[in-house]
């Protein structure tokens, strides 16, 4: 249960960061995709 | 009567820590039960109990019917005792550091087995010693295995990254921040203390100023829950942990010196001879009375309270200056020695702070009681003369925090170092004689030993209370 303040902007940048880091995981799960289906 | 007080701990609704006749116990509420049996029987708490990372904690056994007002219908843990409870504002930034780099391995390794830090407050952290512990173990929870965000991210940065920003980059004490901040430094703030250029210079724009323009953009929808697959979350909060550990890395407080730094290594203050005397002295004193809790006011490079930690004394070194207490926390921590240094100025020690003065208890709280013996050593002139507090008051605070022995260093008027304090004052000073200093100390103790330093007006006692 969250009680600590989560601040706002410093929330907003983690969200923004996340949304980032999250699509560059799909993008490497998409290429490890690609060239396992190549090399097969 | 059984003692027992309530510590303040009431911010988290899982439950709250009372101190009964010595035993710090931890009541938790049903939610919160379910949360910390189910961590403390995880293999990360089993790893980090065995490390020693985090407070012993176990269900409370004995009698507790003496409880049963503030217990009923919860649960009762107990934490080990960590022997001397010391808070951020007393903290060098070594020591601040040491406590942030713990919060996020924790942070971390709990993320492997679907657990989460709901807090990321450096008041979680206590130190053993040199050791940072973590003592909430409330802080744990079961987290949502998307849930990309780690919500305590803000407080980290607000308790730590920030302030170690500021201090590094800024020269800020991190003892100015603490006192007068329950929860660090917010981005505003640090952007303002950085000023409309250095605001748009790498590490401030990226810590501070980018979040604070982002404040702009809060809408309701902010604070909703975000899911993504598991692996992926886990993907983007390891990513997280990395970067706030560059950063801690890259804001990790340097060798740095101070008009203190080289006290005691320099004329005027002791010569070779005079010197080795004192410590053959001090040490004469530690084999002989074998003190278990030393107080070292004053302890600069910390020569004293490495004597008397090598002789197996559990020690806690106080110094106003955070330099040379961060010097000294790099030493006994890299020499595993029992030493906790602490950023105190004896002449306006720590004041009990936060709601109803009740949640840091003041330095002179915590410490009465709690030594059997005290050091102060060359400090009585700084009292004396830059403090211009009495001699009697200096002797009666001696005696207020020992329960047995005092090692204490006279030092006369025409001391070299008392003269440059004075800055021409010598007259205020002219009763300041061994005979006066004697009479002061007789009040509250019994002088049982003597020697005064070679060619100087120096005097070293050993005092035992009355």
């Amino acid at each position: 249960m969250l009680y600590t303040d989560p601040g706002s902007g410093l929330l907003l940048w983690q969200v923004v960061t996340a949304g980032v880091v999250g699509g560059l995981f799909q993008v490497r799960k998409l290429l490890s995709k690609v060239f396992l289906r190549k090399r097969d | 009567m059984p003692r027992t007080s309530a510590a303040p701990s009431f911010r988290d609704p899982a439950g709250h820590v009372i101190v009964h006749e010595d035993r710090v116990l931890r009541v938790v509420n049903k939610p919160g039960d379910s949360e910390l049996s189910a961590f403390l029987s995880s293999g990360v708490a089993h790893r980090l109990l065995d490390t020693g990372a985090l407070v012993r904690t176990e269900r409370a056994s004995g009698d507790l019917t003496q409880l049963a007002a503030s217990i009923s219908e919860c649960s009762v843990y107990e934490h080990e005792r960590i022997p001397f409870s010391s808070y951020p504002s007393e903290w060098p930034p070594e020591m601040l550091h040491a406590a942030g780099v713990l919060t996020l391995d924790i942070a971390e390794q709990c993320l492997d087995e679907g657990f989460g830090l709901k807090d990321a407050s450096p008041y979680n952290i206590l130190f053993r010693g040199p050791d940072p512990v973590f003592i909430d173990a409330l802080s744990f929870e079961r987290r949502h295995p998307g849930d990309p965000t780690w919500l305590a991210y803000a407080q980290f940065m607000r308790n730590f990254s920030l302030p170690l920003l500021a201090h590094k980059r800024l020269g800020i004490p991190i003892d100015q921040i603490f006192r007068t901040r329950r929860d660090g430094v917010w981005p505003g703030e640090l952007c303002s203390w950085a000023g409309p250029w250095r605001q748009l210079l790498p590490p401030f724009f990226s810590l501070a100023t980018l979040p604070f323009w982002l404040t702009r953009f809060e809408k309701d929808r902010l604070y909703r829950h975000r899911r993504m697959a598991h692996d992926q979350s886990l993907f983007v909060l390891r990513s997280l942990f990395r970067r706030l550990r560059r950063t801690l890395r890259r804001l990790e407080p340097g060798q740095r010196s101070s008009a203190w730094s080289q006290y005691g290594h320099v004329p005027p203050s002791y010569t070779t001879e005079q010197s080795a005397r004192k410590q053959e002295f001090v040490d004469g004193f530690l084999r002989r009375s074998r003190p278990s809790n030393v107080l070292d006011i004053g302890c600069n490079t910390g020569v004293f309270s490495l004597l008397a930690a090598q002789r197996g004394s559990s020690v806690v070194a106080l110094d106003a200056d955070p330099v040379v207490v961060g010097k000294l926390w790099r030493s006994v921590r890299e020499r595993k020695l029992d030493v906790l240094p602490l950023v105190v100025d004896i002449a306006r020690p720590t004041p009990a702070l936060g709601w109803r003065n009740q949640e840091s208890v003041s330095f002179l709280g915590r410490a009465r009681g709690a030594f059997d013996a005290v050091f102060m050593l060359a400090v009585i002139h700084h009292l004396l003369v830059s403090e211009r507090v009495p001699l009697d008051e200096i002797v009666g605070l001696l005696a207020d925090l020992t329960t047995r022995y005092t090692v204490v260093e006279y030092v006369g008027p025409d001391d070299p170092m008392l003269r440059r304090l004075a800055r021409g004052r010598d007259h205020l000073h002219r009763d300041l004689t061994v005979a006066a200093f004697e009479n002061a100390c007789l009040a509250h103790f019994k002088i049982v030993e003597k020697a005064p330093l070679p060619r100087c007006s120096r005097v070293l006692y050993v005092l035992v209370k009355r």
